[in-house]
């Protein structure tokens, strides 16, 4: 079948790639060209063969690979061809950028990071398409592993390492319990391959193992709180586009295997693992975008961004999950496909946003937007790319990230059907508030971001001098601006898409997602029903502006004189334009009991005891899992080391002692005295 | 296809008639203030005269800015009046078009774009205006999910033209009474109005909505100022449909509506003269009051 | 058989009341001639070629060219003498009678009745004082040696219990402590030549 050799072809070309930097090491620019160049094949073939299957139908494909446990098949039912679709698509995007972006790495082991971008792609889609458990604990290992080193790859800095440590060591430590959760699921289902393993093979006490094992190891890689500490360290460490990579996609993976794990293999569990991914979901969304606010590093700001965007999908699937234990199809289809449509939508927007990032990066090399400001008026491109980035996260309307938000807002509305009582009702009351809080965190949160990176006066010299990003950037950052564009205006068509992928699953039904109308989006379940149309919202918003304009032009054309910003009457500078520390100093306020911030102002005197003083405003914030929860864990792993250190003693005598003592020992045991 | 071009057609007439009324609402609202503090106060079509003022007039521009800081006003003006298009204020209007989340995301789409704008000027003013404004936006978000949510878990719906008959058809108990507060509050905090935002001022520290707008001049700062009215007859509006049911004259449901704001009018006046500006960091606890009140009409009913 | 295995005790017992690393080494180079001896005698005694050809290789390898390398370095060495041991002479010697009385024990406890009985408890002996060797002695040299004799003794095992063991298996074992002595060996010399004695304890110091 098609799909079978467009798979296999997609495999071939990321391979190729990651061989390719071999042999063309000498030259840095067609190691560039040709390694970006597979990979923009390879994922072009991806979107296609996702394609096909979505036409044709679920595609199997056996793998040449000899594993003890069978054969190895990659099935590509519609779950897979979804993700699959996203990698292609934000992968394509990235291997433009890359061309222009990896120009600055000529000197810095550009060969290695190619290679390895190939190979991150490569494992990826293993991950996404394997069926088999021990073929996909190889291949998200794999995952892990060349993302770690291309977090690592400027080693030379210290805070790199130290973020790339942190993360190997988070990741491996998901993969244990996700490993565990395999193990005891395949134990039950005595079959390594995915179609055989079922939960109701499995006693109830240990579904809920799997279930806690699961939600643990895949949130690891997801980015949920409490285990996501190692996500605001990596990706601002890692090199942009592998950021955006890393952000848009690999995050997504750990979403596909929960979807695995609880519309496939667990099937209809009890209320409580909905209300757990609930809970989960909604703190992580919370604090995310809390710490995204009060950030000013830019790329640390979108991780935190993208921890939020993560809850959000959680909360998408606990609701999904709710409904699903309480027998209502309908309701849990419309929460499933809102978690799905936000996977979409976040990998869209936050790839945008991190490759806009990179690009101001690259120019001014700098982060910190403090130090940013006014690169509209040299970059007006990126800004753009960024507005629209900046606007489809803060989710509103016309951009395609208000559709995935809609339909989360929607799912949760109707919570109070499947949690009966006031209980139910409050809680869902809750849920609803916290999301709406989230999403005015983020507005404001971009607000920020942007306004302070883009507008106004430079606030350093670097701001002042920077030049547009080169045009394989602006061309990979517009083609998923034009995306995020249409899909909002149209939303009819991702929502047939996900449909299609979650109507394989017989716990939920998408049969009241679709409507005819293809400027609607609207479902109904039972008599549950709600609808939006994004024409309609857009013909409003025309006709708004057509009378706006209309009582512009009515009195004339008024003169426009230029006149400097009003500041009491001086010239005003870029030191009086308001700090991304001040905009988000309110918030620091109110949530001071999470946040705990220390201020800390020093006076830096010159000469002058009187006059000229500087003053630096610092501030410091506590990040509230590490100090409350990792930090005392590793400080009593620490002690729990350091006793047992006195056995070694560094001398060789008493390590043979040791072993003499065991041998003696077991001697005497094993012959059963 | 035509029935739904049709609702349409009748939102975006809504639309257009409610941002005409909307400077006639807050010039009353001006008059009584004013009525209230013993002066004789403007007339009340004032406010009309005041935009048509400004349209005619030259603006200045500061070199700092880029183009946000002209397409913004646009936009707020839009947004404000595309919400207007979505209330259900006839029985059948707002029900293809309105939904609760879309009309607080669209107005949010206006504030993101003033606010973006109001740092494009490069100065403390709009920086610290647009900081306090996306400050109180983040803290009556959920106050205002909370209120709304009173009459939308009981109707089991988020869409407005619903949401609104379903109020109209039940009775008239505690319920309603901590759901009216809740929302007044959200109201006055949403609008820009004392106790949260001093409107008539522009002394920087006090100021919010006028700080972000500081650098608007002429025609741009007609549209910022009609935007700002028809945002703020758009919540009086949800208030009356959603929270004070009871229909006293059959069907002439309209006349009856136009009655109820004209009485919000009258209370907003009076929650404005009656107490002073509070603090900004007492906020917060101002609309925890409106949640709680939520809550507990969520509870209660 | 029990000439061999009572000769092969003995120079166990020796090992471990020596303090000359000369002296050393002349035994275990007796020792391993009195192995392969003993591999002779199974070949002969079960008629199979591969015997010979182990007991061949024991004698080049064991025999020649292992005691040649220990020869070198005692020389280089000088007048470094085991003067110092963790355990005194004495004390090693009764421990070398404990692992004589406890191999015995262990191997009546196992296979009661068998009737290569003094041959094994032997080589469990020898396995045991080599282990005591390496346990007790500062030099490195003496360690070399005491590992020698621990793979006498674990060879020893093999051929007492099996009556051969495949030629595969027995060049492995050759490879493994040939690579090991030379190792040892070559690190002697480093130790030597950086000028720090030969002291293993005094390796302590590098510990972090």
């Amino acid at each position: 079948m098609m799909a079978q050799d467009l798979y296999y072809l997609m495999l071939v070309l990321f391979s190729t790639g990651v061989i390719s930097v071999f042999f063309t090491g000498n030259s840095r620019k067609i190691t560039n060209y040709f390694a970006h160049s597979m990979a923009l094949m390879g994922c072009a073939l991806g979107i296609l063969c996702a394609i096909f299957v979505f036409i044709q139908g679920k595609a199997s494909i056996v793998l040449p690979v000899v594993l003890p446990f069978g054969s190895v098949t990659a099935n590509i039912d519609y779950l897979s061809a979804f993700f699959l679709a996203l990698v292609g698509m934000v992968g394509m995007a990235t291997s433009i950028y890359a061309y222009g972006y990896t120009q600055e790495y000529y000197q810095c082991r550009l060969p290695a990071m190619a290679g390895l971008y190939n190979a991150f792609l490569l494992s990826m889609v293993l991950v996404l398409t394997v069926s088999h458990v021990v073929a996909f604990i190889i291949a998200w290992e794999v995952m892990s592993v060349v993302s770690f080193f291309l977090v690592n790859h400027e080693h030379d800095k210290k805070v790199n390492t130290r973020s790339a440590y942190i993360y190997l060591v988070m990741t491996h430590i998901g993969t244990v319990f996700i490993i565990i959760a395999f193990l005891l699921l395949a134990i039950g289902s005595s079959s390594m391959d995915f179609s055989q393993l079922q939960g109701n093979l499995v006693s109830a006490t240990w579904r809920n193992v799997i279930f806690i094992c699961a939600v643990i190891g895949f949130g690891t890689k997801a980015g949920m709180v409490p285990v996501h500490i190692w996500l605001p360290r990596a990706h601002p460490a890692a090199p942009s586009h592998i950021s955006a990579l890393m952000s848009a996609v690999m995050l997504k993976t750990a979403i596909y295997g929960m979807c695995r794990f609880f519309l496939e293999f667990l099937g209809i569990g009890p209320l409580w693992w909905g209300i757990v991914i609930l809970v989960l979901g909604i703190i992580t969304a919370v604090i995310g975008v809390l710490y995204a606010f009060i950030e000013h590093d830019l790329k640390r700001l979108l991780a935190y961004s993208s921890i939020e965007n993560m809850g959000i999908i959680l909360l998408g699937i606990g609701a999904g999950m709710v409904f699903m234990s309480n027998q209502q199809l309908g309701l849990a289809g419309v929460a499933f496909s809102a978690a799905l449509y936000h996977v979409f939508n976040h990998a869209l927007f936050k790839s945008l946003a991190f490759m806009g990032a990179g690009a101001v990066l690259k120019v001014t090399h700098t982060k910190n937007i403090e130090q940013l400001g006014g690169l509209i008026k040299k970059m007006p491109y990126t800004a753009v790319c960024c507005l629209i980035s900046s606007v489809a996260i803060a989710s509103l309307p016309p951009l395609n990230g208000f559709i995935s938000e809609w339909l989360t807002f929607q799912s949760l509305l109707f919570l109070p059907q499947a949690l009966a009582g006031i209980t139910g009702k409050v809680f869902s009351a809750i849920l609803i508030a916290l999301l709406g809080l989230t999403g005015a965190l983020a507005a404001a949160c971009f607000v920020e971001a942007f306004g302070i990176t883009f507008l106004a006066k430079p606030r350093s010299k670097q701001a002042a001098e920077a030049v547009e990003a080169a045009p394989s950037m602006l061309l990979g950052m517009g083609l998923v601006a034009i995306l995020c564009v249409v899909s909002g205006v149209f939303p009819k068509v991702m929502l047939t898409i996900v449909s299609q992928t979650l109507m394989g699953f017989s716990n939920v039904s998408v049969g009241g997602l679709v409507s005819d109308d293809w400027y609607a989006i609207g479902f109904t379940a039972g008599q549950n029903s709600g609808d939006f149309s994004a024409a309609a919202t857009l013909l409003l918003l025309a006709s708004g502006l057509v009378l706006a304009w209309l009582l512009y032009i009515a009195f004339g054309r008024g003169k426009v004189a230029v006149g400097e910003t009003w500041t009491c009457g001086i010239v005003p500078n870029s030191h009086m334009e308001y700090t991304a520390t001040g905009f988000s100093k309110s918030i620091r306020m109110v949530f001071k009991s999470i946040v705990h911030s220390h201020y800390e102002t020093l006076v830096n005197a010159n000469d002058y005891k009187y006059h000229g003083q500087k003053l630096f405003y610092h501030v410091r914030i506590q990040y509230l899992f590490v100090s409350r929860f990792y930090g005392p864990l590793k400080n009593s792993i620490i002690q729990g080391a350091g006793f047992m250190k006195s056995i070694q003693t560094g001398s060789v005598q008493l390590y043979v002692g040791y072993i003499m003592v065991v041998t003696v020992v077991i001697l005497i045991w094993s012959i059963g005295w | 296809m035509v029935k739904g071009g049709i609702e349409v057609m009748v939102s975006i007439v809504q639309a257009l008639g409610v941002a005409f009324v909307a400077p006639l609402i807050a010039g009353v609202i001006k008059t009584i203030k004013a009525r209230l503090q013993n002066r004789r106060g403007p007339r009340i079509l004032q406010v009309y005269f005041d935009l048509r003022k400004l349209l005619t007039k030259d603006s200045v521009v500061s070199p700092t800015v880029s183009w946000i800081f002209n397409v913004a006003p646009y936009v707020y003006f839009a947004s404000s009046v595309a919400a207007a298009g979505m209330l259900p204020i006839f029985f059948f209007s707002g029900e293809k078009t309105g939904d609760l989340f879309t009309l607080i995301y669209v107005l949010a789409l206006g504030r993101f774009f003033l606010v973006l704008a109001s740092l494009d000027g490069g100065s403390a003013f709009g920086g610290m205006g647009g900081a306090r404004e996306m400050f109180i936006a983040i803290l009556v978000e959920p106050a205002l999910l909370l209120s709304m949510l009173i009459v939308a878990f009981k109707a089991q719906t988020a869409n407005l033209g619903l949401m609104a008959s379903h109020a109209l058809s039940s009775s008239f108990s505690v319920t309603y009474i901590f759901g009216m507060i809740a929302f007044f509050i959200v109201l006055l905090a949403e609008t820009g109005r004392i106790p949260v935002d001093n409107p008539d001022t522009h002394l920087e520290l006090t100021m919010i909505h006028e700080g972000m707008t500081l650098e608007y001049s002429g025609k741009k700062l007609a549209l910022i100022f009609w935007g700002a009215a028809v945002k703020q007859l758009i919540m009086m509006l949800l208030f009356v449909l959603l929270f004070l049911p009871g229909n006293a004259f059959g069907s002439a449901t309209f006349i009856w509506t136009i009655v109820k704001v004209l009485l919000v009018a009258v209370g907003i006046a009076l929650a404005e003269t009656s107490t002073n500006k509070m603090r900004l960091f007492k906020v917060p606890k101002f609309l925890a009051v409106s949640g709680l009140l939520s809550l507990l009409a969520l509870v209660s009913q | 058989m029990n000439v061999v295995t009572i000769l092969l005790l003995f120079t166990a017992l020796l090992l471990t009341r020596v303090s000359g690393l000369r002296t050393a080494v002349y035994i275990i180079l007796v020792q391993s001639f009195m192995t392969a001896l003993a591999c002779a005698a199974v070949g002969i005694e079960t008629g199979e070629g591969h015997m010979y050809v182990a007991a061949c290789l024991t004698a080049i390898i064991k025999v020649w060219l292992i005691p040649y390398a220990l020869l070198n370095i005692v020389d280089k060495l000088q007048n470094v003498r085991e003067d110092h041991p963790i355990l005194s002479v004495n004390y090693s010697a009764v421990g070398a009678c404990i692992a004589i009385v406890l191999s015995y024990a262990l191997i009546d406890q196992a296979l009661p009745g068998a009737g290569s009985r003094d041959a094994l408890a032997s080589a469990i002996t020898m396995t045991l004082i080599g282990l005591l060797l390496i346990m007790t002695r500062r030099q490195a040299l003496m360690q070399i040696i005491g590992l020698i004799t621990m793979e006498n003794g674990i060879y020893l095992v093999g051929l007492s219990v099996t009556k051969g063991l495949p030629l595969i298996i027995e060049l492995g074992i050759f490879f493994d402590v040939l690579v090991a002595v030379v190792v040892l060996v070559i690190l002697t010399y480093r130790l030597k030549l950086s000028g720090m004695s030969t002291d293993t304890s005094m390796l302590k110091k590098l510990k972090g």
